[in-house]
């Protein structure tokens, strides 16, 4: 009986322990797999559904049709639609710190040209209308990719004095330039550079805080590199006659006190490399505490001015008196004007109280300028028209979501232009952070909407889905087409890249990207004038594409995200990474 | 099995042989020089982001970067070569420049060059919102002469001369928050020189005067508290002093809004530079100072004696503490209530096994975290705990401890067991482990040893005079005849 009792009390001591154990097994796995799952939604649940669920992608395009418009000018005016009483509750002008109630420019701005150069990629997507994204052509038959070089660069410390920003950022083009061997002498070109026949010098400010220059054929640095201190994510912009660079810090700089040192917007000669001006920080005007610069700026040569769009709110357009002995390669500037535009948008105000505590709207996206017109979108989702001699707003269009992709400005066949504007999904969620956010066509001379062209998307962790990319504007063979990367969706981690016919907005081709892609698509023309299209991607990818077919050509992978746009001459491709690195690579 | 004379004549050996290791530091170097190595201290930004900032900053392709815990440590290790160079504002640059052979560089190029960076100003809680508004009202109304007249006694006619006579009382380590209506208890760093001047006890500078000037303004007498750099903000925002006397000004922040608010700037800073020892001057690196630095200057002696005195009274209290709980828990063994057993038996086994410095910083940031204990009593309680369930286990497994069997709890025998070598080895390791102390702001002398090693460069000397310390506080603990006199069974 005793030994009975003994082995059942063994036996469900035994089954116990089996079952405490199984248990505790249970609990590891569950706890285990709990971790993976935060591990995957980045930490926050309420991201499950986005990491498990895919979105409907891509949408039909909306057409817009309106009564043919009654004025017989080819001049930008508002329509009923895109009346600015209607979206702006209040503009403000203010010149060299007063705010006054009209503005008459003095000096006239009228920018006939788009700003393209002779001598190379001088602004974001090479013009002032941002419609081109390469220049010359690839010596050979356009099929093919070559790694050429790489070059370090570094990180910056982000102002909460703990992360960094690395690299190259968005959205981050470098500019190329093929100078002319009088502007070679004057300048403090390292001698090898001024003697080499056919330099080509690439100008990058990183978001390592330096402006690096280097020889575009090989990596090799061509001057000393500037040390500015301040962190540079955008796209720099170079004046079309004179060495003068314009380019604006993205964000501000902290300290080893725990000071903040505001973004702003610098000017360096490049004759000797040295800061000839700066402005816009900490500005008290500004409608937002964020400062950033991310926009490229752009010289409207005639009038002698520069003119940036602010993500603090704030428009500037800075009269710089610019001087430039050509003898003595002396350049200076003395800016004597600085006008300021401010507007307050009931809607946007509305999304971002809703959104966050800072009130206004910003600009990160680059504008396009057409005579004294300048076309540019904002945060808040307000895209407008200024007549920037009067700086009062033509008129305005809601697009109702965050505009980071900058627009694109075409000339039609029938005489009138047409604008080409992305957005990213921010405000119109769904409780699963789902939404749309697309492609829309503008009329320039009205502001009304064309065509949309939806994608749902996801946005996450602050990272938005949608176009953050600026569209590439087909032309010759490819004319009628505008290509464009969408990001986050179908599913979160990724992404697709097409190409969209500019009557319509309905795809021609779609190339699934298993990524992210923010960095703008950049077209090629072959000697035979085939369209190309080189896609970086978040992934590290650069893809070469048929721009017609969307057949892949070939593909280098760097094994890290870029994020910037890069820039082609010839056979050359430049870009920055988040790896801290600048590659080279080749067309074949 | 080592005797008694064995044992000491080890010791002198151990000793000496240390000795000799610390002299061969001074005579071949132990004080070196890394040409990319850059030291300084920050309010509280992580040496890898201040690592960053100065390659970023002073445009700087690679820089090892070594934090200080106060700035004379880091101009000690200019001084002797230790680092290269120092990083400081360009007010201590300044300041330094009319002290000794420095000279210092700028950045090649900054944003807003010409422009003030930022301000120096006082840095208060959010919720303190009166005495912020009357600090900015005093600052506010403060002339540009007076300003300068506050501010020039230690920028512009030197420092050292005018330090007599305007020495502050700093007052001892504050555990609580202030509650007396009458003082005004003000953070000082030390890291800003001649802003804040910490020497030996007394603390002087033109941000302390000013702090001084302001609050006998309002009727309240100042109190000073010297902080460490890095905790600077942790103590403001705890409400262990009512403000800093020294932070940087908010007014450009972009970001979200801080928790503390600062006045208006009384300092502008333009830049930062690196400060460097001028070519040609006398290294303070040799060896005659390696005494001198470690045990006399700056009252080092004063400073050791007190450690040691800590760490004795750490080890007591610890070892008293582990002692009345492991009694507990010995007792508790014997009850007749099963919960009672498993629940002394578990606390046991839990207590030693956390490693003690754990257990220290449990009490001292969690439990008794904020004002609620003095740091040291939460430092003795965390080994004490540890201890305590060393003992246990020890007193529970050994005949000696009366208490192996159910129901033969004895006292006597207990006492008679904490003399003997398994507890007087636990009362060494416990001794052992008050060097983790210093983790809570508790100056122990393994702490106090190493802080001076950094201080004077001479790193292996310090921790040779700790080592002998300890081995000789070993060899008392395991020979002090205090149970000897209690007679029973053993």
């Amino acid at each position: 009986m005793k030994d009975e009792s003994r082995a059942k009390r063994s036996r469900r001591a035994r089954v116990l322990r089996a079952a405490a154990i199984v248990t505790a097994a249970v609990l590891l796995a569950a706890l285990c797999g709990f971790f993976a799952l935060l591990v995957k939604v980045k930490g926050n649940l309420s991201y499950v559904y986005n990491y498990f669920f895919d979105t409907r992608g891509s949408l039909p395009a909306v057409q817009y049709t309106y009564e043919a418009d009654a004025s017989e000018e080819h001049v930008p005016h508002a329509v009923e639609q895109t009346e600015p009483d209607r979206y702006l509750a209040e503009t403000k002008i203010v010149v060299n710190d007063t705010v006054v109630p009209e503005y008459d420019r003095e000096n006239k701005i009228a920018v006939q040209d788009s700003g393209e150069s002779r001598q190379g990629i001088l602004t974001f997507r090479g013009s002032y209308r941002r419609d081109v994204s390469s220049f010359g052509t690839p010596a050979g038959a356009g099929n093919a990719l070559a790694k050429s070089w790489q070059v370090k660069t570094g990180r910056f410390l982000k102002d909460d004095g703990v992360n960094y920003w690395s690299g190259n950022g968005w959205t981050g083009q470098p500019l190329a330039v093929a100078w002319t061997q009088e502007m070679k002498e004057r300048m403090n070109l390292y001698p090898a550079a001024k003697a080499k026949e056919g330099l080509v010098e690439i100008i990058y400010p990183g978001m390592d805080g330096w402006i690096h220059f280097l020889d575009m054929e090989t990596g090799e640095a061509t001057r000393d590199a500037i040390n500015v201190g301040m962190t540079f994510k955008g796209t720099c912009s170079l004046h079309p006659e004179y060495p003068l660079l314009v380019c604006g810090s993205g964000d501000s700089a902290t300290g080893p006190f725990g000071e903040q040192v505001s973004a702003r917007i610098f000017l360096y000669s490049l004759i000797d490399g040295k800061k000839l001006y700066e402005w816009a920080a900490n500005d008290p005007f500004a409608p937002r505490r964020w400062h950033g610069f991310d926009s490229s700026p752009i010289f409207a040569v005639e009038a002698d001015t520069v003119i940036a769009p602010g993500e603090n709110g704030v428009l500037y357009t800075v009269r710089l008196n610019t001087s430039f002995d050509e003898t003595k390669g002396e350049l200076q500037v003395s800016p004597d004007e600085t006008v300021r535009y401010i507007y307050d948008s009931n809607a946007s105000r509305e999304r971002y109280e809703a959104s966050e505590s800072d009130i206004g709207s910003g600009s990160e996206s680059s504008a396009v300028i057409w005579e004294n017109y300048l076309f540019f979108g904002d945060n808040g989702g307000i895209f407008q028209c200024l007549d920037l001699n009067t700086m009062k707003p033509v008129w305005v269009q809601d697009l109702r979501e965050d505009i980071n992709s900058s627009p694109v400005l075409e000339s039609g066949e029938d005489g009138r232009l047409y604008l080409y504007v992305g957005t990213t999904l921010k405000y119109h969620t769904d409780s699963h952070h789902i939404g749309t956010a697309g492609i829309y066509k503008l009329d320039a001379f009205t502001g009304q909407i064309l065509w949309y062209k939806p994608y749902e998307v996801h946005t996450v962790s602050g990272l938005a889905g949608g176009v953050l990319a600026s569209g590439a504007l087909g032309s010759g063979k490819a004319s009628g087409y505008i290509y464009y990367a969408i990001s986050k969706t179908p599913s979160v981690d990724t992404g697709c890249l097409v190409a969209l016919c500019t009557d319509t907005g309905e795809e021609a081709w779609r190339v699934d990207l298993p990524c992210d892609a923010w960095s703008s698509g950049c077209l090629v023309y072959t000697k035979n004038g085939d369209p190309r299209l080189a896609q970086c991607c978040g992934n590290g990818d650069i893809l070469l594409l048929d721009a017609l077919t969307g057949k892949q050509l070939d593909k280098l992978n760097y094994g890290a995200n870029i994020e910037s746009t890069p820039v082609i001459f010839g056979s050359r491709i430049v870009v920055g990474l988040r790896s801290e690195y600048i590659i080279g690579a080749e067309i074949k | 099995m080592i005797t008694s004379r064995g044992k000491w004549i080890a010791l002198a050996a151990a000793i000496l042989l240390l000795a000799a290791l610390a002299a061969g530091e001074a005579l071949w170097g132990g004080r070196t020089t890394s040409p990319n190595r850059i030291g300084g201290v920050s309010l509280g930004m992580p040496d890898e982001s201040v690592e960053l900032f100065l390659q970023g900053y002073f445009g700087l392709e690679s820089v090892e970067y070594e934090s200080f815990p106060d700035f004379e440590s880091a101009r000690m290790a200019l001084d002797c070569g230790r680092v290269s160079a120092i990083w400081t504002a360009d007010v201590t640059a300044d300041y330094l420049k009319q002290e000794g052979p420095y000279s210092s560089v700028g950045p090649a190029e900054t944003p807003g060059q010409g422009q003030e960076r930022f301000s120096f100003a006082f840095a208060f809680r959010r919720e303190d919102e009166e005495l912020f508004s009357s600090a900015e009202q005093f600052l506010g109304n403060l002339s540009g002469d007076e300003k300068k007249k506050v501010l020039g006694r230690f920028l512009f006619e030197g420092p050292y001369g005018h330090l007599n006579s305007i020495q502050h009382r700093r007052t001892d380590e504050k555990t609580s928050k202030n509650s007396d209506p009458e003082t005004i208890r003000i953070g000082v760093t030390g890291a800003v020189p001649p802003l804040e001047l910490i020497y030996d006890s007394d603390v002087s500078g033109s941000a302390v005067l000013l702090a001084c000037n302001w609050a006998r303004s309002i009727g309240r007498e100042p109190e000073f508290v010297v902080l460490p750099p890095a905790d600077a903000y942790i103590n403001l925002l705890a409400g262990k002093v009512d403000l800093l006397a020294v932070s940087a000004s908010s007014e450009n922040h972009s970001l979200t809004e801080t928790k503390y608010i600062t006045t208006t700037g009384y300092l502008g800073v333009k830049e930062y530079r690196l400060v460097t020892r001028e070519k040609g001057a006398e290294s303070m690196g040799s060896w005659t100072n390696m005494i001198k630095d470690n045990l006399i200057s700056g009252g080092a002696y004063r400073k050791i004696l007190s450690a040691a005195v800590v760490t004795l009274g750490t080890t007591a209290a610890a070892w008293i503490t582990a002692a009345l709980l492991a009694l507990l828990c010995l007792r508790m063994r014997q009850s007749g209530n099963r919960f009672l057993r498993g629940f002394a038996g578990g606390a046991a086994y839990i207590f030693r096994s956390v490693p003690a410095l754990l257990l220290v910083l449990l009490l001292g940031f969690g439990l008794f975290g904020g004002s609620r204990l003095p740091v040291f009593l939460s430092a003795a309680l965390g080994i004490g705990l540890y201890g305590a369930g060393l003992l246990t286990e020890a007193a529970g497994e050994s005949a000696a401890g009366g208490c192996s069997e159910p129901g033969k709890f004895s006292l006597r025998a207990f006492l008679i067991f904490l003399g003997t070598k398994p507890a007087r080895k636990i009362a060494v390791t416990v001794m052992q482990w008050t060097t983790v102390v210093s983790c809570l702001g508790v100056n122990d002398l393994a702490g106090m040893m190493q802080t001076i090693g950094r201080r004077t460069m001479f790193p292996v000397f310090a921790i040779v005079f700790s080592i002998a310390f300890y081995l000789v506080l070993t060899v008392l603990l395991e020979r002090i005849p205090y149970t000897d006199g209690i007679k029973g069974e053993k």
